[in-house]
C-alpha cells in the first residue's frame, strides 16, 4: 500500500525549527490535550473543514452546493455543523470570500519530497534541512518513518519535532535518520503532565534517557504558558534536564495566542481564555531564573 | 500641438530646493539663454549648444553651504540644457510646468510678459516638444508618462556615465592634449575640437568661480571653517593646472564637470577615486575620518541634487585595475552611506566570487540598518548577461554599470536610455477585447487585426494573438526610439557628455552623431507578471477546467468584476508567479522570453547596436496601474501593477526561497536589466544574519542577478501612513530607486505595504 500522509502544511524558509533554512512538514493528528495548543487544526488525523466567520458575507453559496447540510442560514446567521462534513471541498470552492477552507490533504511521500527538494540548495548553504512536525508526528509513526527515510536518502539534515509520545522503540529506530530531536517538555510532575498534556511525564523522560544514550542530539523545547508552566518547580526541572546527556540546549517558547482563531474556525473550544501573551522581558526573566537554578544554555526560540 | 502640458513631465519624488536667485534674475538668465539659442539658429548645433552653456555656467551655481567640505551645487532653471527630465530637461529644454509655476512668484507685468515670450519660443523649440509633435498618435503612442496609453515614448539621454577614469588620470591639461592629438587624426573637423576645448575653458571658469564662492563663504566664519575652505580652494587651484593628485581634487573635478554636463549617474567611484584615496591615506594627507567626512559631504551634494530615480554610484566588482585601493574606498563609502542615510546616491555594490568578505558583511550590516543600501549585483551572473544582451566581449562586459533604476550599460562607452515604455498588461486587455482598451473604451489595436474572445479556441490562440499585438507595439517603439536619437541629433550634441564618452574624441563626433562606441537603447516593460498571471488564470479556469468561457472572463474584467465576485475569486485563486509554482512560473517564463527576444530583435533590426527589455520600474507600475482596467489575474481597475519582475505585491505566500526560485526562472541573457525587491523585518535581518547571508548566497548561485533589500519593522509602514511626522527618515526601496516612505504618493505607499514582509 502506498503511504499517503495527511499533511496540513509544508512551510518553506522556516528559521526557528532547527538550524539554518528549513522546510517544515506538518503532519495532521495529535492525541494530546494541551489546552494552549498552537496548532489546533492539527489535532484530528483527518482533513477537516474550517470556517472563518469574519470573512463570511452570508451569501449562502456554500449551502447551495453542500449535500450534507453542513451550512445552515435559517437563523439568519451562518451556522456550521462540522459533524456532518465529509470534506468534499465543494463549499470551499464555492465560497467567493475565503470564509471556508480545508485543513489537511493527503500527499504521497514522493510529493512531499518534491516540495522539499525545491529549496535543496538553500539547505546546503545555510546548514539547514528538513523538520518533521505536527500534530504529533510520532503518533503517525509509519508516515513519519517513511518521510524520515526518504529525507535521509536525499542526504538532507533532518530534525523531528515531537512531544516524546509513543513507544521508545520507535524513537530508537527513527533516530537512525534523525539528526536532531526537538523534544518538548511541557509541565512538571507525572500527574500534572497526564491531566494537562494527556501523556505521562515519564514518557518524555524515557526518551531523553534513550536518545541521550543512543548519542542523539536533542534540543529541549519548553512552551512557557502562564499558569501552567511558569512556576519555580518547573524552572528547576528544566534547569536539571538541561544538563542531561544529549541535550544540546534548551529553547523557551513563550505562549502566543495564534491558535485561538484557528481553534474557533474548526469549531473547537480547546483554547485558553484570559491568558495574556508574555512580554519579551518576561522571557528574559524566565531565562535568568532557570539559569540561576543551574540551567545550561537556555535560549529563546 | 501634441505636447500635452498637463501630463507630468518627470518622476519627481523629492522636490528640489527653491532657486536662490530672485525671479527676475532667473528670467534674465532664461531670456539670455533663449536669445542665444535664437541667435544661433543658423550656427551648427554644437556651436549653438556651446554658446548656450556659456549662458548657464557658472552663473547658475549656488553659494557654498556651511557644512560643505566639497563644493558644487546648482540651481536648475525651467529653461536650460540637460540630458534627462529628472534634472532640468532633455537637450535644450523648457520645463513648462516649472516655468508656469514662476508666474505665481511675480506680479511684475514685465516679468510675466517675458515669461510668455520665453514659453512661446520654447513651444516650438523644446527638444521633447518637437519630438512629440512628430511621433505622438491619438490612441496608441502617448507622452511619457501618460498612463491611458499602452505605450509611451520620450526623447532623453538617460544613464550615460562619464569617463571619470580619463578625467582623473588626465586632468584638464591632459584632456587638452588628447583633444589636440585627436584633432590631428580627424582633419577637417576643427570646429568640433575647438568646441571640445571650449568645454574645458568653461569648466576652468566654473572652477575659478568656485574659488570665489569659497572666499565668499569665509565671511565671518571660524578659523576652523576657513581652514576647511582653504583646503577646498587649494584643490580647486590644483586641478586648474594639473591632473588630480588627491581625493579632494579628484572629487571636485569630477563633480563640477558632472553638474555642467547634466549627467545624473556617477560611475564606478572606487575605480576612479580609489588610488587617490590610497595615496592620501598612505601619505598622511588625510586620516580615515577626514576621508569619511569628505565622502559624506560629496554624497550629501549628490542627494541635494534630487535626481530621484538616478544618482547611481557603483563600487566593487570585476575588472577594476587596482582592486585593493578601490576596496579602501568602498569601505569608507559604505560607512558614509550608513551614516548619511539619504536617498541618494543610489549606492550599488557589485559582488563577485573572491571579493573581500569583510566588505560583503559590512554591506549586509548597512542594509540591516534600514538604509536600503547598498543594492547588491551579482557579477557572476551579470557579466555573462551583459556579454549576451549587449553584444560585447567579456573584458568589456566587466565594465558594466547599472544606471537609473538598473538598466545595464557599458561604462562611458554605450547609450542605453529607455525612451520607450510599454504596459504589457494593458495590451493584454486590448488583445482580449478585439483592440479596445477596457479602461476607456478606446481602440488601441494599433492596426493589428484581432479576434473576439469567442473565436479564440485554445490557450495557444490567446497567446498567439497577444504576441502579434505585442510585436507590433515593440516594433513601433523601437522605430520611434531610434527616431528620438535622430531628432536629438538635429537639436544638440550633448557636448560635455561627448567629451567624456568613448569614442567621441577619437572619431571627432558627438555622442549621438556616430561618436559613442555602442549606440544601444532599452524598452521598459510594465505589468509583465500581471500579464503572465492573467494568462495563467485564463488557462486554468477556461481551458483546463472549463469552468468559464473566455467571454465570461473578459466580460467580468470589463465590469471590474462587479457582479462577478465568484469568478474573480477563482481567478485570484489560480496559480500566481512568485510561489515557485511551475504552472504560473512556466507561463511567466514563456511570456518573458517572448518579450525579451522580440524587443531585442525589433530593436536590432532598426539599427541599435544592442536593444533590450528592462524590467526595472520606478513607481510607474503604480502610476500606470491607475489607468489600466481590471485584468484576468483578478486585479481591479486602477490597482497597482507588479514591480519589475517581482510578483504582484502580496501574491507570493510561500516565503522568500520560493519567491527567489521563481525569480531565477526568468532568463537574464536577453534583457538589459531587472530589479528584485525583497522586504525583511529588522528582527529577521539582524538576529538571523547567517541565514540571510546563506539566502542571498544561494539565490546568487542559483542565477540571481540582483537584490534590493528593504528592512522595516512589522507595523512600521502602517504607522508611517498614519503618523508620517514620526517616520520622516524611514527609507524603502520602491522600484529601481529608494525613497523616504512618507514622501511617496498614497497608492505607491500601498503597493509597498502590500509586498510580502519576510520575518
Amino acid at each position: 500500500m502506498i503511504l499517503m500522509p495527511t499533511v496540513f502544511d509544508i512551510q518553506r524558509f522556516c528559521v526557528n525549527d532547527g538550524p539554518g533554512i528549513r522546510t517544515t512538514v506538518y503532519l495532521k493528528g495529535c492525541p494530546l490535550t494541551c489546552p494552549w495548543c498552537h496548532n489546533p487544526e492539527s489535532n484530528s488525523p483527518l482533513p477537516q473543514l474550517a470556517f472563518i466567520a469574519e470573512n463570511c458575507v452570508g451569501c449562502g453559496r456554500c449551502a447551495e452546493v453542500c449535500e450534507q447540510g453542513v451550512h445552515d442560514f435559517s437563523s439568519g446567521a451562518h451556522v456550521v455543523d462540522f459533524s456532518r462534513c465529509v470534506t468534499c471541498g465543494r463549499c470551499v470552492r464555492a465560497c467567493p470570500h475565503d470564509a471556508l477552507k480545508l485543513y489537511g490533504r493527503e500527499m504521497s511521500v514522493e510529493a512531499i519530497v518534491d516540495v522539499i527538494a525545491r529549496d535543496e540548495a538553500y539547505y546546503a548553504a545555510s546548514g539547514g534541512g528538513v523538520t518533521i512536525s505536527g500534530g504529533e508526528a510520532m503518533s503517525r509513526y509509519a508516515d513519519t518513518l517513511a518521510i524520515a527515510r526518504a529525507v535521509k536518502e536525499r542526504g538532507w539534515h533532518l530534525a523531528l519535532e515531537t512531544s516524546g509520545f509513543g513507544p521508545t522503540a520507535h524513537f530508537v529506530e527513527i533516530a537512525r535518520f534523525v539528526d536532531l530531536f526537538l523534544l518538548d517538555y511541557k509541565v512538571t510532575g507525572e500527574c500534572r503532565y497526564k491531566s494537562v498534556v494527556g501523556m505521562p511525564e515519564s514518557m518524555v523522560l524515557e526518551k531523553i534517557e534513550a536518545l541521550g544514550a543512543a548519542g542523539s542530539q536533542i534540543v529541549l523545547r519548553c512552551p512557557i504558558i502562564p499558569g501552567f508552566s511558569d512556576d519555580i518547580e518547573h524552572f528547576k526541572r528544566i534547569a536539571d534536564l538541561s544538563r542531561r546527556p544529549g541535550i544540546d540546549h534548551v529553547e523557551l517558547l513563550p505562549y502566543h495566542d495564534f491558535g485561538i482563531g484557528k481553534a474557533k474556525s474548526i469549531g473547537s473550544h480547546q483554547y485558553l481564555k484570559d491568558v495574556a501573551v508574555p512580554t519579551a522581558n518576561a522571557t528574559a526573566m524566565w531565562i535568568a531564573k532557570i539559569e540561576s537554578f543551574g540551567g545550561r544554555d537556555i535560549r529563546k526560540s | 500641438m501634441k505636447n500635452d502640458k498637463s501630463v507630468a513631465e518627470i518622476v519627481e519624488v523629492n522636490k528640489k530646493v527653491p532657486c536662490e536667485k530672485p525671479v527676475h534674475q532667473q528670467i534674465d538668465i532664461m531670456e539670455a539663454y533663449t536669445d542665444t539659442h535664437r541667435a544661433n539658429a543658423s550656427s551648427s548645433t554644437a556651436r549653438r549648444e556651446m554658446e548656450c552653456l556659456k549662458v548657464l555656467y557658472p552663473v547658475t551655481f549656488r553659494h557654498v553651504e556651511d557644512e560643505d567640505l566639497v563644493v558644487g551645487r546648482t540651481d536648475v532653471l525651467p529653461v536650460g540644457f540637460g540630458c534627462v527630465t529628472s534634472v532640468g530637461g532633455v537637450g535644450h529644454y523648457c520645463s513648462f510646468a516649472k516655468l508656469n509655476a514662476l508666474r505665481s512668484q511675480t506680479d511684475d507685468p514685465n516679468d510675466l510678459r517675458r515669461i510668455d515670450n520665453i514659453e512661446a519660443y520654447w513651444d516650438k523649440n523644446d527638444t521633447r516638444s518637437i519630438f512629440y509633435e512628430q511621433v505622438l498618435t491619438p490612441d496608441t503612442f502617448g507622452k511619457f508618462v501618460d498612463g491611458k496609453y499602452g505605450a509611451v515614448v520620450t526623447a532623453r539621454l538617460s544613464g550615460t556615465m562619464l569617463d571619470y577614469e580619463s578625467l582623473v588620470s588626465l586632468g584638464i591639461p591632459g584632456l587638452r592634449d588628447k583633444i589636440e592629438r585627436c584633432r590631428v587624426a580627424s582633419p577637417g573637423n576643427n570646429e568640433f575640437f575647438d568646441i571640445m576645448g571650449e568645454c574645458l575653458d568653461l569648466l576652468a571658469k566654473t572652477i575659478r568661480c568656485h574659488i570665489g564662492l569659497c572666499e565668499a563663504a569665509k565671511q565671518g566664519k571660524s578659523q576652523c571653517r576657513v581652514a576647511e575652505l582653504d583646503r577646498i580652494e587649494d584643490a580647486l587651484s590644483g586641478i586648474l593646472v594639473h591632473k588630480p593628485e588627491t581625493l579632494m581634487e579628484g572629487i571636485e573635478l569630477c563633480w563640477l564637470y558632472t553638474l555642467m554636463a547634466g549627467v545624473v549617474n556617477y560611475g564606478r567611484a572606487d575605480v576612479y577615486l580609489g588610488e587617490l584615496l590610497a595615496h592620501d591615506l598612505d601619505a598622511g594627507v588625510l586620516s580615515e575620518s577626514d576621508a569619511l567626512a569628505i565622502i559624506k559631504s560629496w554624497f550629501k551634494l549628490i542627494d541635494a541634487r534630487h535626481s530621484n530615480v538616478n544618482g547611481r554610484i557603483i563600487v566593487g566588482g570585476l575588472g577594476r585595475k587596482a582592486p585593493e585601493a578601490s576596496d579602501r574606498f568602498v569601505r569608507i563609502a559604505i560607512e558614509a552611506v550608513r551614516q548619511n542615510r539619504t536617498v541618494e546616491p543610489q549606492f550599488t555594490l557589485r559582488c563577485y566570487r573572491g571579493m573581500d568578505e569583510s566588505i560583503y558583511q559590512q554591506a549586509l550590516d548597512c542594509i540591516g540598518s534600514g538604509c536600503t543600501y547598498p543594492m547588491l549585483l551579482n557579477d557572476e551572473v551579470v557579466v555573462p548577461q551583459v556579454m549576451s544582451a549587449l553584444n560585447v566581449d567579456e573584458r568589456t562586459a566587466e565594465d558594466y554599470v547599472p544606471f537609473g533604476c538598473g538598466e545595464l550599460v557599458i561604462n562611458h562607452a554605450s547609450v542605453g536610455t529607455p525612451n520607450a515604455l510599454i504596459n504589457v498588461l494593458k495590451l493584454l486587455n486590448v488583445s482580449l477585447n478585439k483592440g479596445i482598451d477596457n479602461y476607456d473604451g478606446v481602440d488601441r489595436s494599433n492596426g493589428v487585426r484581432l479576434k473576439a474572445p469567442e473565436e479564440l479556441k485554445s490557450f495557444d490562440d490567446v497567446f498567439e494573438q497577444y504576441e502579434r499585438l505585442l510585436e507590433k507595439y515593440f516594433s513601433d517603439c523601437a522605430r520611434i526610439h531610434w527616431y528620438s536619437y535622430e531628432l536629438m541629433r538635429t537639436q544638440c550634441d550633448f557636448l560635455m557628455t561627448s567629451l567624456l564618452t568613448n569614442d567621441c574624441l577619437e572619431r571627432g563626433r558627438s555622442i549621438l552623431k556616430g561618436g559613442v562606441r555602442y549606440l544601444g537603447g532599452t524598452d521598459e516593460t510594465y505589468g509583465n507578471i500581471n500579464a503572465s498571471d492573467s494568462l495563467a488564470a485564463i488557462k486554468k479556469v477556461v481551458f483546463d477546467e472549463g469552468r468559464y468561457t473566455l467571454r465570461e472572463v473578459v466580460d467580468a474584467t470589463n465590469a471590474n468584476f462587479e457582479g462577478y465576485e465568484a469568478l474573480r475569486h477563482d481567478l485570484l485563486a489560480a496559480p500566481k508567479y512568485g510561489n515557485d509554482d511551475d504552472y504560473a512560473d512556466d507561463i511567466a517564463v514563456c511570456l518573458h522570453e517572448f518579450i525579451c527576444r522580440t524587443v531585442r530583435k525589433t530593436g536590432e533590426e532598426v539599427g541599435f547596436h544592442n536593444y533590450g527589455t528592462v524590467l526595472i520600474n520606478n513607481q510607474v507600475n503604480t502610476e500606470w496601474g491607475r489607468k489600466t482596467g481590471a485584468s484576468p489575474d483578478g486585479r481591479l481597475c486602477g490597482m497597482f501593477m507588479n514591480n519589475g519582475n517581482n510578483p504582484q505585491s502580496g501574491a507570493d505566500h510561500n516565503g522568500p526561497t520560493a519567491m527567489l526560485n521563481s525569480l531565477v526562472k526568468l532568463d537574464v541573457n536577453d534583457h538589459a536589466g531587472s530589479v528584485q525587491n525583497i522586504k525583511f523585518t529588522h528582527d529577521m535581518f539582524v538576529s538571523k544574519m547567517p541565514v540571510l547571508r546563506a539566502l542571498i548566497k544561494t539565490y546568487f548561485e542559483n542565477g540571481g542577478c540582483q537584490l534590493m533589500v528593504s528592512v522595516v519593522d512589522p507595523g512600521e509602514l502602517e504607522d508611517a501612513i498614519a503618523h508620517p511626522e514620526l517616520h520622516q527618515n524611514l527609507l524603502v526601496r520602491v522600484g529601481g530607486f529608494s525613497a523616504r516612505f512618507v514622501a511617496l504618493e498614497k497608492d505607491v505607499q500601498q503597493e509597498i505595504l502590500a509586498r510580502t514582509l519576510n520575518g
